[in-house]
């Protein structure tokens, strides 16, 4: 216990030393903060969430990275590691030691983002900040691990240099911490699913924009922190104090042992897909996040008043206030001026009697239809035409509440979707004429998504207690 | 030689790299107290005899015994009792001498008084002093100074003053008597003759894997087969033919024909008679002297190779 006290103490004091560790543990990162955090706008809400989830990306990358991998070969490559290999330590205190050291040295440096955007950006605290330290925690020292089984099983410097950048540049910009997500193509999204990176993003943008905690991300965090574990076992077993012993090439392939969790993590997304739909979700709620000044406008307010020339302020998705006349001045209330003039603005209509399930129309070959693609469909034009929410009142249960997570989660844009759930009827009452034709196997199944035929009140009660 | 057992014994040592046997059935025993050095050329196999002594390396084949631990089997307990002074290593630039010695301290079971170590090693007024900022020399004494740092009764010095200038090897040199009369076991490799007659007060010599002499600097230069020779110069050039002398094996002229080499099984034996000869001779001698055999020359005899190269 005693060589792994001190070997913390005494990697802490030469990190604090030196110039480079201070520079890309915390200059940097506050460069990157700043500069983003300006052009961005990040004072209009939703934006801070992209620069602090990317200036903690780089962070986390660079300090496991090269903070633990690129360190450790020099170590080796100077001969320091020799000088150990005489005493009577093991490699476990040296690792352990490089996932403490980096994981105190970058700490700080979240909690310092953290209040530079709350008070800067008026970044509203995380709902459980608990959560998000124990997560960037685990995160780190997933990726010290990562950097410290590069350094296993790289032989030189310059391998080291090219194995951590073909490691840190598609993680960089397949976790959508640089580009957003929503941009690629599917393909290139199932790969994202792979990338240990992308689970940070999420899960970090997670907790600030949907008040996620540990509950939330328990797949990514677990697949950390198995990487934490493999990492510093294979490390200690492939550990070499000297740099004249090389390893072979094969051994590299050690690496993807490290990037097994993920990899299973990532099969599992191609199976569910919940991770891509998670990243819909928070790149929509991203876009809407944003607080905008919708000026000169015709308003209907909703109450029978109207507004011949108004503004509307709508901050994080929801309207916050409806001014008569211009307004207040865009900059005091940190929004972006969407100028109106000529443009009616009224409160989204709803409609209450909607049958998603019912094409429109007749198909020549009706297994040809697919509701569920039909159902998205209208969803989507409703809103385009200014339904914003509508109520099912007869479609098939499972489709429709399918529907319903889909598009009220923010997964695919769309009205915001209600149902009534399928029709309480009676033997041979209205709804069920509609299946009469209907060959008997097909027809069971259809009625139990269509209607309920109680024959009491209690049957009548239990059956919407299963719904 | 003792009731004590032997601080290290080997029997029949073997190590092999694949194909290649690097150490090819080594036998000796170092005493508690003793100096012991191991000279041979680069890649006789000295580095790798002495790894698998520190329990650095596992061994092919044979018996060893460090302080009663078997390096293969008790390489922690044995690392923690030895202390070892390796070449070609290094420490952080930025890290300072007391807490390098701190944190190496952290490594062992047993401790010395660190300040005291420090003073010893003259590297008091250094202790808050940057690794990178030291000269060869500090360097060398904070080498020393961390294999210290466990009170070991056994070290292993590689090549201590290799690459050091001529005044720091004999600041080191002294530091080494001193651990010598503190009846330290010392086990050294080096390519320095002199250090070896120095030092130790057995030699080793290796070469190709095997002990090819065993004793101490002194004997070992009498076992030379090139007896002592005597050399003389006169102010005339020698007459032919001249006799044989007493106990001399042969004469050589030089081209100049003033100068005389003469081999000896007795050199004090000769060279009465020498002189003598040269007296009746009416030569005048301007000069003479004794060559007796370094262990460069045995060294040489025996490897056909030079230490240096």
């Amino acid at each position: 216990m005693k060589s792994y006290k001190a070997l913390i103490a005494l990697d802490l004091k030469l990190a604090l030393r030196q110039k480079s560790v201070i520079f890309f543990n915390y200059l940097f990162p506050l460069i990157f903060f700043f500069i983003f955090g300006q052009a961005m706008h990040a004072e209009r809400g939703a934006a801070m969430t992209t620069v602090i989830s990317m200036v903690l990306i780089i962070g986390i990358l660079g300090n496991g990275l090269f903070g633990a991998g690129i360190r450790a070969v020099q170590e080796r490559e100077a001969n320091i590691l020799r000088r150990y290999k005489v005493t009577p330590i093991t490699p476990a205190p040296l690792l352990v030691a490089s996932v403490v050291t980096g994981w105190i040295l970058y700490m700080p440096n979240v909690i310092l983002i953290f209040t530079l955007a709350h008070f800067l950006y008026g970044m509203p605290w995380p709902q459980s900040m608990a959560s998000v330290l124990l997560f960037i925690t685990v995160a780190v020292a997933g990726f010290r691990a990562i950097g410290l089984i590069i350094a296993s099983v790289v032989n030189s410097m310059q391998e080291s240099q090219l194995v951590v950048q073909l490691i840190y540049l598609p993680m960089l910009f397949l976790s959508g911490a640089t580009f957003p997500l929503a941009m690629f193509p599917p393909w290139l999204l199932t790969i994202t699913q792979f990338v240990p990176a992308t689970y940070m993003v999420t899960g970090i943008r997670g907790m600030l924009l949907r008040k996620e905690g540990i509950g939330a991300n328990l797949q990514p965090m677990l697949a950390l922190l198995l990487t934490t574990v493999v990492g510093l076992f294979i490390g200690y077993k492939l550990f070499r104090w000297e740099k004249e012993e090389k390893i072979r090439a094969s051994a590299k392939l050690w690496l993807l042992a490290v990037l097994t969790p993920f990899l299973l993590l990532g099969g599992w997304q191609m199976h569910t897909r919940s991770g891509i739909a998670k990243t819909k979700v928070l790149d929509r709620q991203l876009a809407r996040g944003d607080t905008y000044l919708i000026r000169g406008a015709r308003i209907f307010v909703g109450n029978g008043k109207v507004i011949e020339t108004g503004t509307v302020l709508v901050r994080a998705g929801k309207i916050a206030q409806v001014y008569e006349g211009a307004g207040p001045d865009p900059k005091s209330v940190n929004a972006e001026v969407v100028e109106a003039e000529g443009k009616t603005i009224l409160p989204g209509l709803i409609d209450v009697h909607v049958h998603l399930g019912a094409p429109g129309g007749f198909y020549p070959d009706s297994s040809k239809s697919d509701p569920e693609k039909t159902m998205l469909r209208e969803l989507a034009a409703y809103l385009y035409s200014g339904v914003t929410a509508v109520r099912s009142v007869g479609d098939g249960l499972d489709s429709v509440l399918k529907m319903r997570s889909t598009v009220n989660g923010g997964e695919v844009l769309g009205a915001e979707l209600s149902t009534c759930g399928p029709l309480f009827t009676t033997p041979g009452g209205h709804g069920t004429e509609y299946f009469n034709g209907l060959p008997a196997n097909v027809r069971a199944n259809i009625e139990k998504q269509f209607t309920r035929l109680p024959s009491s009140a209690d049957q009548a009660r239990q059956q919407v207690d299963e719904l | 030689m003792s009731a004590t057992p032997p601080a290290i014994s080997v029997q029949g040592l073997k190590k092999s790299y694949g194909e290649v046997e690097a150490v090819r059935g080594i036998d000796f025993e170092i005493q508690p107290g003793e100096v012991f050095g191991l000279l041979g050329p680069n890649g006789a196999g000295k580095t790798t005899t002495v790894e698998i002594l520190e329990g650095l390396r596992p061994r092919t084949g044979g018996q060893v015994a460090v302080l009663g631990f078997d390096p293969d089997k008790q390489r922690q307990r044995l690392k923690d009792r030895i202390g070892v002074c390796l070449q070609a290593t290094n420490l952080p630039d930025k890290i300072r001498v007391h807490e390098a010695m701190e944190v190496f301290a952290s490594f062992y079971t047993r401790n010395v008084n660190l300040d005291q170590l420090l003073k010893r090693l003259q590297l008091e007024e250094k202790r808050n002093a940057f690794y990178g900022t030291l000269s060869g020399g500090q360097k060398q004494r904070l080498a020393l100074a961390l294999a210290l740092v466990n009170d070991p009764q056994l070290i292993f010095l590689d090549e201590p003053t290799t690459g050091l200038d001529p005044q720091v090897r004999a600041e080191i040199h002294i530091l080494l008597e001193e651990l010598k009369r503190e009846q330290r076991t010392i086990l050294l490799t080096t390519h320095y003759i002199e250090e070896a007659e120095r030092l130790c007060d057995r030699v080793a010599i290796v070469d190709s894997g095997r002990i090819v002499a065993l004793d101490t600097p002194r004997r070992l230069q009498q076992q030379s087969r090139n007896a002592s020779s005597i050399v003389v110069t006169c102010a005339t050039p020698f007459p032919e033919p001249r006799p044989m002398w007493a106990e001399a094996t042969e004469s050589i002229l030089d081209s100049t024909g003033h100068t005389l080499t003469v081999h000896s099984r007795r050199p004090a034996a000769t060279l009465v008679d020498l002189v003598k000869w040269i007296d009746q001779q009416g030569l005048e001698l301007t000069d003479v002297h004794l060559k007796q055999p370094s262990l460069e020359d045995v060294f040489i005899e025996l490897t056909g190779k030079s230490l240096r190269q």
